[in-house]
């Protein structure tokens, strides 16, 4: 048990309290700066992750169409057709590299990345003599920073070391609603789209659930940790559009980032917008097949869609 | 479309499974509020000899008073049972998931306790978030009553630093007020007379005044002639005039003497001594600076001068107050190594540091060991090590198997050891064999 503590300490803890007081020491002694730059260096170091994660996405959702035929195929509901299926559907995802439950990759890397950092802003920045004095010893030699103790943990009026709801008002309800809304967008980007009923439920749950849970127990976090996953999420984002194809995200029936119109792209509305939205997600190979034959740039799609909104309007 | 796909159930389940485990680790980061990290634990308070007792500061915020003679816990003492005069009340309060952020945990006694005249000060404190709330009291050293007729003062802030008695006035350091930060630290100073509070105006009366620092002030301060000197964490070492002088009324700043700059934080306790100021800091050095000419007001605040002042080297933090012993200064760090400097030029009389395992927090204690004279080092990892003086060499070790951050008490033969987890331990130093120990809340003998 003891070897457990030296290795969490020496893998997780020391690097994180020295990287944090470093940066802290280069960042004009500012402690929200230094956890905002190591959350990007975070991010950075995760990149990997999320690229594989969203090829992963990108793969199930070519895979929808033939998941869809397979089903067609067996939709008996005998043992040996459900048999027959799955295994067809394990065949489909192996040939195609797709690993089902690759895409909680980066949440999963996350997790204890978070109690780290959870742990090491208390230590970085004690509340106690004993947390001060055991500081010492958290320190690299080389480190520079360790003349800068105690660090200031002060941050745009917040006290980063004290919990979230006990910062000033309205930054105690805004930081958490923050926290939800970005991991509700990023979650939204990062779900793959199903055709199945039950799977598309799920991912509705979990879309909603683990937002509303993190915003309400971030109430219950030190704000630097509140800091640290709201910027991972908006970074989470900003990297999910770049490697994702810059495709916009429909929130509430408008496209994010809104898109430049195409005068010459006009064209009707088909669909009412929710279930444009749904269409949106269920039938994305659809939709890249219509815009390889129509060979449209990106772009024109969302103008299309924003057209189709003022359409609606007039 | 009944028939899903066992990937599909799989990834389904995957995603529940990852819901659950990020449900879990959200609770588990927000339970974590227990942790020790945050609340003040307190049990760094030395035992001090008084007439047949050692009184300390014990884990529950009391002091606690013990006959020397039999090793006895002293039940009669009011003190040891007089909820009044813990620091504050410990009610739990509902907070946000039941957690221990809304509890107000830990009644904390860091300094050891005061005596002067008969009576006894001390102080602790606790927190809610970084809410503190901190109690200073004096009681009456024979019936262990209250002095002061508000009986605690309190404080909104963290006391750490043991109290400090000048001519007329009893001061402290203090963490910023209210959790506010600015400024982020005081030298406060109280009027220690019975007679200060009145009925008509009980609370307030008795804090004459409170000096501004730049940093909290864990360190005692140390009283010399009537001016208190003390460290922050802001690095600063602070000279301030405790003197009754109508020309400080209402600018407790003009009471500033002189103020040095560290290149890290101060939170060892200075030792005055020769027309010296010795102290460490955070960056791993150790100063003397020299008083006459600072009090002369010769010296710039950032800098020493080479021909009456030095700053030594040293491998880690200093937290303890620094011993002079025969001539010698004697500097403990938290890397856990002791120096043995001359105190005219700062240069090392020994050929290398002594090496202990642990931090070292407290002040090491003179000790006549069979071996030759040494000092007691108490380690925050565990036990006292004994190091002899003429080349610090480890005579041996009184065997705690618990940190110790308080500084041994050495008296008739014996060394008295209070543990962090709050047991008085007694051994020979003739042989560094235990002899008896109690537990200092309950007052039984130890298992």
């Amino acid at each position: 048990m003891e070897f457990l503590g030296i290795l969490w300490d020496e893998v997780f803890m020391r690097p994180m309290i020295n990287s944090l007081a470093l940066l802290y020491d280069l960042l004009f002694d500012n402690f929200g700066l230094s956890i905002i730059v190591f959350t990007v260096l975070m991010r950075l170091l995760l990149i990997p992750l999320q690229v594989r994660q969203t090829r992963q996405t990108m793969k199930m959702q070519e895979l929808q169409p033939r998941m869809k035929a397979l089903q067609e195929k067996y939709k008996g509901k005998s043992q040996e057709e459900r048999k027959q299926l799955s295994s067809e559907t394990m065949r489909l995802y192996r040939e195609a590299g797709v690993n089902p439950v690759g895409c909680l990759g980066p949440l999963v890397i996350q997790m204890p990345i978070w109690i780290a950092l959870y742990r090491a802003i208390l230590r970085a920045v004690p509340p106690t003599p004993e947390g001060l004095a055991n500081l010492s010893e958290a320190f690299y030699w080389w480190n520079p920073a360790r003349a800068s103790v105690p660090l200031n943990s002060d941050f745009a009026g917040m006290d980063l070391v004290d919990f979230v709801q006990n910062a000033p008002v309205p930054i105690n309800f805004a930081l958490p609603v923050l926290v939800g809304a970005s991991m509700w967008v990023q979650q939204k980007m990062m779900t793959p789209p199903s055709i199945d009923p039950k799977q598309a439920q799920t991912n509705q749950i979990m879309l909603w659930m683990m937002p509303i849970m993190f915003g309400f127990f971030t109430l219950q976090f030190p704000a630097g940790l509140g800091i640290y996953i709201l910027f991972s999420n908006l970074i989470g984002v900003a990297i999910q559009y770049f490697i994702g194809g810059r495709k916009p995200i429909s929130i509430f029936g408008r496209q994010f980032p809104a898109q430049q119109d195409d005068p010459n792209d006009v064209i009707p509305p088909t669909a009412p917008e929710d279930n444009q939205e749904k269409n949106d997600d269920a039938q994305p190979d659809l939709r890249r097949k219509e815009r390889r034959r129509s060979n449209r740039p990106r772009s024109g799609r969302t103008g299309r869609s924003s057209r189709r909104r003022r359409n609606i309007r007039h | 479309m009944n028939n899903t796909a066992a990937a599909t159930r799989t990834s389904t389940k995957a995603r529940w499974l990852a819901l659950l485990g990020a449900a879990a680790l959200a609770l588990l980061i927000a339970a974590s509020a227990c942790l020790n990290e945050l609340t003040p634990q307190g049990g760094w308070s030395a035992p001090v000899l008084e007439e047949g007792f050692f009184y300390l500061g014990n884990k529950d915020g009391r002091i606690g008073r013990i006959e020397v003679q039999s090793g006895n816990f002293d039940r009669n003492w009011p003190a040891t049972t007089n909820q009044d005069l813990a620091v504050v009340s410990s009610q739990p309060s509902t907070g946000f998931l039941g957690s221990c952020s809304g509890v107000r945990a830990g009644q904390a006694i860091y300094g050891s306790p005061l005596i002067r005249d008969g009576r006894l000060y001390a102080a602790g404190y606790s927190c809610t978030g970084n809410d503190c709330e901190a109690g200073v009291f004096a009681v009456d050293l024979e019936s262990g009553a209250p002095v002061w007729r508000e009986r605690v003062v309190h404080v909104p802030t963290k006391i750490v630093g043991r109290l400090a008695m000048g001519d007329d006035t009893l001061v402290f350091g203090t963490s910023e007020l209210d959790g506010l930060d600015d400024p982020p630290g005081y030298l406060f100073a109280l009027d220690p007379t019975p007679d200060a509070a009145t009925d008509a105006e009980p609370v307030g009366i008795r804090i004459k005044w409170q000096f501004p620092t730049d940093g909290n002030v864990f360190s005692a301060p140390a009283v010399v002639d009537n001016v208190a000197y003390f460290g922050t964490t802001g690095g600063s070492l602070y000279a301030v005039d405790l003197e009754d002088s109508p020309e400080y009324l209402n600018q407790p700043e003009s009471r500033l003497l002189w103020k040095f700059k560290a290149e890290g934080a101060i939170t060892a306790p200075p030792l005055v001594e020769n027309g010296k100021v010795h102290f460490g800091d955070f960056s791993g050095n150790f100063y003397a600076l020299d008083l006459e000419a600072r009090n002369r007001g010769a010296m710039p605040e950032t800098s020493i001068a080479p021909a009456t002042e030095w700053k030594a080297e040293v491998e880690a933090w200093v937290w303890a107050q620094a011993l002079s012993l025969n001539g010698v200064v004697y500097v403990s760090t938290l890397g856990g190594r002791v120096y043995a400097l001359d105190p005219r030029s700062g240069r090392s009389l020994w050929p290398q540091p002594a090496v202990i395992e642990g931090q070292i927090v407290a002040q090491p204690t003179a000790v006549e060991h069979a071996r030759g004279p040494a000092i007691a080092v108490p380690s925050g990892r565990a036990d006292v090590y004994v190091v002899g003086l003429a080349s610090g060499d480890i005579f041996g070790q009184l065997f705690t198997d618990a940190p110790v951050k308080s500084s041994p008490l050495v008296s008739e033969g014996f060394i008295y050891v209070h543990t962090e987890d709050g047991e008085l331990k007694t051994f020979s130093a003739g042989d560094l064999t235990e002899r008896n120990c109690v537990e200092t809340r309950e007052g039984r003998n130890c298992q």
